[in-house]
């Protein structure tokens, strides 16, 4: 398995960007969607943090699973990155309203 | 990555599983043992007196902290459930963990001196190791997470991966020299108890979620908690309390009128009583008798319900209603069906099972990729290091950790009772016998390995019961007497494992094992490693 | 003795008889789909078996099953029974496995004594 993969550097390349993709891609994402999930829930705070992380481990596994089935490297990349991207984006536009009602 | 799905899914299912195989197997033995922790802890200290969780009991144990701790801010004494047997006192006279004392409540219906208890962890060190590997805090615990982490995926890609299992239900095809034997454990296993290690696997990650996902709680701003007292005043009240007068001090006889009370309110329902009784801020005019409640039954991990008094008048405190929202009952159930606190004996003894199912599912797991790798090395004359090390780690993990365990308990019986940092002393004994174990794999040839494990293996677990009934049987005796099975109950669940490790390893014998002895790399043949991981657990 | 330890003792009996009761529910039922399947089957019976004859054993085992679990659901503690069943069906399994393998021919034989038990235990719980 590994032999056929693995014949050419770029190939065993490949291999170590996905493993990048979803092991680091895909914890930002799993941490990014416990954030926003938290930032968005209208629940007493203890019950926010749960339901927000409980799922989270969830999108992690998705993650990995799609950085090692995607046809390519790079479409690994983006299928984590991007919507890590949209959730990054949503945090920032998020935390100011929440500090602000916190306040 | 791969042409298909199945086929992406197939490799991450092999590398997950092979990556942290080898933690995740002692994950799970030690997690499985620590079912039965309270009666391990038992076997471990056999000279454990026993008491039952009433009035009299709570009565010696307040007498014993009168003699012994009547300067101490902060009480406590622990009554026993039907499996931890003996009740504790515990007290405590500075601040924070410093100062705090704990001892186990002499037997009351013995006269004469009562034997020294001997120093050991117990069941607590499989409970510790199964999510803290022995490693110093916080990596174990980091270590254990990336461990469910990497068995969560390895599970959902072994389900693409091992689609046709269904076809094979209830297939087991004992074969020589084939890894069909190999795969039939890890598929049966598998299947039969898929949702147990899914659920295992997500709730060890659900459990310590706010070390290994800390940023939902980081990003919402505290909330003000009215009513409650913050932590440091009531510090400083117990600082304070231990300079006032006796004056304030609750006196015993209206503890127990508060403990009956406590116990009739809760027990009138037909529910269980109470478990645990604390006093805290005693010598101060603020000094409270709390009492909480054994567990109620029922799947969901719940906080103890809890009664609390004022300590010099005697009036019941009000409780803070709990919240109790439908994410909280997920919560508390996907983290009590981990603990699986709720079982009696025999569901207890079910979860067991499934425990070892679990560990038979990794370690054939980790056999079947060396197997299936095999032949093509061999073909190819010359067997690479990553090869060599899968087969030496397989040893070292599945038989060494055996190994290391029955040194345990072994080194219980054997150490001298007054060895200074005796319990310290056994755990050096378990990690010293799986390095043996670990150089053992690594210098023998690997078909060779396998059975001098597995011999020794039989030896410790099989020898276990005799050990125990030369060292301490009188209290094996007395337990009998006693009604209470759980010490008898471990020697023969130890047999079981022993005769099942001399099986494995008179199997391997009785088979012709070719052995070209060339380089010490060279693997031996296949089924000197199919047979040892299913028998081993 | 006191009465709390009499209540957990009572607690403790109660959740072996169900387990009991499971189990000896569980097992036929499993075995009753296991026959279903060509290869089991001619192991256990030594024929073939008919297509009709799938079909009688798939229902008789899913019917077991769905009894044992409705039995569970009507318990007072059905949250713990829910959780034993599904301990029981990976335990029964096991068992099972290794009956088909080293010795088939009995499997009739321990799955009507274990069916025949599931009512006494019942009763008598």
């Amino acid at each position: 398995m590994v032999k056929k993969s693995g014949s050419s550097l770029q190939a065993r390349l490949g291999v170590v960007s996905r493993c990048v993709a979803a092991i680091g891609g895909g914890y930002a994402l799993a941490a990014l969607s416990s954030v926003v999930l938290a930032l968005t829930l209208a629940l007493p705070r203890e019950e926010a943090v749960m339901a927000a992380s409980m799922p989270a481990f969830l999108i992690f596994a998705a993650a990995v699973a799609w950085a090692f089935c995607a046809r390519t490297a790079w479409l690994a990349w983006a299928g984590i990155g991007g919507p890590a991207l949209v959730l990054a984006l949503a945090v920032w536009w998020l935390k100011p309203v929440v500090t602000a009602v916190a306040v | 990555m791969k042409k298909t799905f199945r086929q992406s899914m197939a490799w991450l299912h092999t590398w997950t599983g092979l990556l942290l195989g080898w933690v995740l197997f002692a994950i799970m033995v030690t997690g499985t043992a620590t079912y039965f922790r309270h009666e391990i802890t038992r076997w471990m200290q056999p000279e454990m007196p026993t008491h039952a969780p009433d009035r009299a009991t709570v009565n010696a144990g307040l007498t014993r902290l009168q003699e012994i701790a009547s300067k101490a801010g902060r009480w406590g004494v622990e009554l026993p459930d039907a499996r931890s047997g003996a009740a504790s006192i515990w007290w405590q006279e500075g601040l924070g963990r410093q100062g705090f004392k704990r001892e186990v409540l002499p037997a009351l219906d013995q006269a004469g001196p009562t034997p020294q208890v001997r120093d050991t962890r117990g069941g607590e060190f499989f409970y510790r190791f199964h999510f803290q590997l022995q490693l110093p805090h916080p990596w174990g615990r980091y270590l254990a997470g990336a461990a469910a982490m990497f068995m969560f995926m390895a599970l959902i890609s072994g389900i693409v991966t091992h689609r046709q299992f269904f076809k094979d239900f209830f297939a087991f095809r004992p074969g020589k020299n084939n890894p069909r034997t190999a795969l039939d454990l890890h598929n049966v296993t598998a299947v039969l108890a898929l949702p147990f290690y899914l659920l295992i696997s997500y709730s060890a990650l659900v459990i310590f979620m706010h070390m290994y996902l800390p940023w939902a709680e980081k990003v919402l701003p505290e909330e003000k908690e009215a009513g409650s007292r913050p932590k440091a005043a009531q510090m400083a009240g117990d600082k304070a309390s231990s300079e006032q007068s006796a004056s304030g001090v609750p006196d015993l006889a209206m503890i127990l009128r508060l403990y009956d009370k406590a116990q009739s309110q809760w027990t009138t329902g037909a529910g269980p009583g109470v478990r645990r009784l604390e006093i805290s801020s005693r010598n101060s005019p603020e000094a409270t008798v709390a009492f909480s409640r054994f567990d109620e039954g029922g799947v969901g991990m719940q906080r103890a319900a809890k009664l609390e008094f004022n300590g010099i008048t005697g009036e019941a405190v009000e409780q803070k209603a709990e919240r109790k929202g439908i994410v909280t009952a997920i919560h508390s159930v996907i983290y009590g069906l981990h603990l699986a606190r709720f079982a009696g004996t025999g569901l207890r003894w079910g979860f067991f099972f499934m425990g070892m199912m679990g560990s038979v599912l990794v370690a054939t797991g980790l056999v079947l990729w060396t197997l299936k790798r095999r032949n093509r090395h061999l073909s190819a004359g010359r067997v690479p290091f990553g090869h060599w090390l899968v087969e030496r780690l397989n040893i070292a993990t599945i038989t060494g950790l055996f190994i290391a365990i029955g040194t345990l308990f072994w080194a219980n019986r054997l150490l001298p009772l007054s060895l200074a940092g005796r319990g310290d002393w056994e755990v050096d004994c378990f990690l010293y016998a799986w390095g043996f174990a670990l150089l053992h794999a690594c210098v023998r040839p690997v078909g060779k390995a396998w059975r001098e494990q597995l011999i020794l293996v039989a030896f410790l677990f099989s020898g276990l019961p005799l050990l125990d009934a030369f060292t301490v049987g009188t209290y094996l005796r007395s337990s009998v007497r006693a009604g209470q099975w759980a010490h008898e109950a471990f020697d023969v669940a130890v047999l079981v494992l022993g005769l099942v490790a001399w099986t494995a390893a008179v199997r391997l014998a009785g088979r012709k094992v070719k052995q070209s002895g060339k380089s010490p790399t060279r693997p031996t043949a296949s089924q000197a490693q199919d047979e040892p991981a299913s028998e081993v657990a | 003795m006191n009465r709390h330890l009499k209540l957990l003792e009572r607690r403790l009996e109660f959740d072996q008889i169900m387990n009991g009761v499971l189990l000896t529910l569980i097992f036929p039922s499993l075995a009753c789909l296991a026959v279903a399947m060509p290869v089991h089957h001619r192991r256990v019976f030594g024929r073939e078996i008919a297509p009709a004859g799938r079909t009688v054993w798939r229902l008789l085992g899913a019917g077991g099953l769905l009894a044992a679990l409705g039995l569970v659901l009507t318990s007072r503690q059905w949250t713990v029974d829910l959780v034993a069943w599904t301990v029981m069906l990976a335990v029964a399994g096991l068992v099972l496995t290794f009956l088909l393998t080293y010795v088939p021919r009995v499997l009739p034989a321990v799955g009507l004594m274990a069916l025949s038990l599931a009512p006494a235990l019942a009763w008598w719980g």
